[in-house]
């Protein structure tokens, strides 16, 4: 059991319109690099989102249950979940420039909720902003988030989650809203985390070239719902889910975005009827059959290959 | 951060001279002068002509502006027709009883105001924002002459606590002062809470739909130093601004209120000056009030400035 850092298990969740998730299931093994991936307004943030306990208010968990460390994260409150959840989860959220307040310096922002002595924890930030490559700690200690560059503020939003050694680093794309270059050195600072010992990395992203590179495991995401799951190779190299094909036919280029349509698969993520027993890619899928609306059945396909799709697709 | 200061105290120097400058002119235009209104309607040219030689009236307009800003720099506001009394001195006692009064009643609401504004925020629906929102709508309702009566006849009255009206200086007994202040400065507390909680409020609500808000706390630092140290310095510029405004507004316009409780304070000078036609006292409470607003936003930008320093130069809503 205790093989897994964080489970969720059948997580709904709803507002009072309609299901924006649906029955979500998704593991990260102690030490392992689970990767999430799908479009914009599949549901990755969401479910993080559940996790957190930053739900926007008219948004509330219908059923399913997240352990988080062995712990029901859902019912955590008040210091608990502070103490619990939230000094053990290094976060990256995904507004790398809004997440840091604009009238405090980064200094502070760093330090202000370490458990460590003030000193103790300024020698730490100093030498996690070495560490993360940045040359002159000192100057980037002593500004306002404002007088950063992107990519500072996406370094010093990464120390702010490395500053706990928490046991589990959530990244939300963390790539995302970079230049090609920043990107790059980004993506290496990842990869030398995971290097790290004993740290479980739960990585949302939509550029699927840098999941290839990080995840051991990745969930494939798609309306609400997880749609195909496995190992990397199993995902990438077996893909069973028209959808995951589409994705990874995709995967020279950089990102996707719900405005632009996937290429060989036209339309959009749907909004409404997620809730439905139909398939909801039926509408965009190239093989979609008349079966396919009563569907929902997630197959097993060997190891720990799933896939909610009817179609024996080669 | 010292050659914003320097600019803004130059600022604030312009601005009082183009207010000065105003108050002379307007007084010039104004039909009739000093010595018109002392000598009333009994008396003759010859009187009011050496009248107006006695006051300098007759000089070129050149000649008195000179003596005018010299006079004001000199804290030599000239002498009211109907005291008697040099305008400045009459100015300076009455603000003893006005200022304690105004910023004491402006902290207070301000106290008040971010305290219960912060928890109606935070707790958005709860107990404490219904019922703070419905304080605030009665206490908007209420004119404060009637609030002030209510109050007298409650406290002063019925329960026979506090004096009926009168002024006590604190020099001469610190608890007879308390008991006199204590029911005007309610009346001014409960008119000056409700906008402030509402601008707490608003921008608390702002502040906490911002995504350093949720990260802040994502990051594990205590909710109480979320609020405190993250949302409310944010939320704090607004409301600042808006208590260094109300302060210096108070000083000329509590007249109301201390006519109902018989304070001898800015605000019933500034009334009988005008009554009386005392132009000199009038203008010596004008350029004092306005002298007094330029340097209450001097003091809010400086303080909003030490509290955060990143503020933009012109930024703050200032």
């Amino acid at each position: 059991m205790d093989s897994r850092i964080l489970d969720i298990q059948g997580l709904c969740a709803r507002d009072s319109v309609e299901e924006l998730l649906v029955d979500v299931s998704l593991h990260v093994d102690a030490g392992g690099r689970t990767a999430i991936v799908g479009e914009s307004g599949c549901g990755k943030t969401m479910t993080l989102r559940a996790l957190l306990h930053t739900l926007p208010p008219d948004v509330e968990v219908s059923a399913g249950r997240i352990r988080f460390m062995g712990e029901d994260a859902l019912a955590l409150k008040g210091e608990a979940l502070r103490k619990d959840l939230y000094m053990r989860i290094g976060h990256v959220g995904q507004n790398t420039s809004e997440n840091l307040h604009p009238l405090l310096k980064v200094s502070r922002q760093l330090t202000d909720f370490s458990p460590l002595g003030r000193k103790e924890a300024l020698e730490k930030a100093t030498a996690l902003l070495e560490s993360l490559s940045i040359k002159d700690p000192g100057r980037v200690l002593s500004s306002y988030p404002g007088e950063l560059s992107g990519g500072m503020r996406q370094r010093v939003n990464m120390a702010v989650a490395l500053m706990k050694d928490a046991p589990l680093l959530i990244a939300d794309e963390p790539t995302s809203a970079l230049d090609a270059h920043v990107r790059r050195q980004v993506e290496e600072l990842y990869q030398g985390l995971c290097e790290r010992e004993g740290l479980s990395l739960l990585l949302i992203s939509h550029d699927l070239s840098f999941v290839r590179r990080i995840a051991d495991r990745v969930y494939v995401m798609y309306a609400g719902r997880v749609v195909e799951e496995g190992s990397l190779d199993e995902v990438f190299g077996e893909a069973a889910h028209p959808y995951t094909k589409a994705l990874a036919s995709l995967s020279g280029r950089r990102s996707l975005d719900r405005t632009r349509d996937l290429d060989e698969i036209g339309g959009s993520v749907p909004d409404k009827g997620r809730g439905d027993p139909s398939c909801a890619f039926s509408s965009r899928c190239p093989y979609a059959a008349r079966d396919c609306h009563n569907a929902l059945s997630y197959r097993h396909l060997g190891g720990s290959h799933y896939v909610r799709c009817c179609h024996e697709l080669a | 951060m010292f050659r914003q200061l320097l600019r803004r105290i130059l600022a604030a120097f312009i601005v009082m001279f183009l207010v000065s400058l105003a108050t002379f002119a307007a007084l010039e235009v104004v039909p009739g002068n000093a010595a018109i209104v002392s000598l009333g309607t009994e008396g003759n040219v010859e009187q009011l002509a050496a009248l107006e030689a006695q006051l300098g009236l007759d000089r070129p307009l050149g000649e008195r502006l000179f003596d005018y800003y010299s006079g004001l720099i000199r804290f030599d506001w000239g002498t009211s027709s109907y005291y008697g009394q040099p305008v400045w001195t009459l100015i300076s006692q009455r603000l003893a009883v006005t200022f304690p009064l105004a910023l004491a009643s402006v902290l207070l609401a301000l106290l008040i105001a971010i305290t219960l504004g912060t928890v109606a925020a935070v707790r958005k629906g709860g107990v404490v924002d219904i019922i703070s929102r419905s304080l605030v709508q009665l206490a908007s309702a209420m004119p404060s002459f009637w609030l002030s009566l209510l109050l007298l006849v409650l406290f002063s009255s019925v329960l026979r606590l506090v004096p009926m009206g009168g002024y006590v200086s604190p020099a001469e007994d610190f608890g007879a002062y308390l008991n006199s202040i204590v029911l005007p400065l309610s009346v001014l507390v409960v008119g000056e809470t409700g906008p402030l909680l509402r601008l707490v409020r608003s921008s608390m609500l702002e502040a906490i739909g911002e995504d350093w808000y949720t990260a802040a706390q994502v990051k594990g630092l205590r909710k109480g130093r979320v609020i405190v140290s993250y949302a409310l310095r944010s939320a704090l510029t607004a409301p600042l601004t808006s208590a260094g405004t109300q302060l210096a507004k108070l000083l000329g316009g509590t007249a109301i209120v201390e006519s109902v409780f018989a304070l001898p304070g800015m605000g019933r000078l500034f009334l009988t000056a005008v009554e009386m036609r005392d132009l000199q006292l009038v203008q010596g409470i004008v350029i004092f009030v306005s002298f007094f607003v330029v340097l209450m936003n001097l003091v809010t930008d400086i303080v909003l400035r030490l509290v955060n320093p990143a503020l933009e130069p012109d930024g703050g809503g200032l």
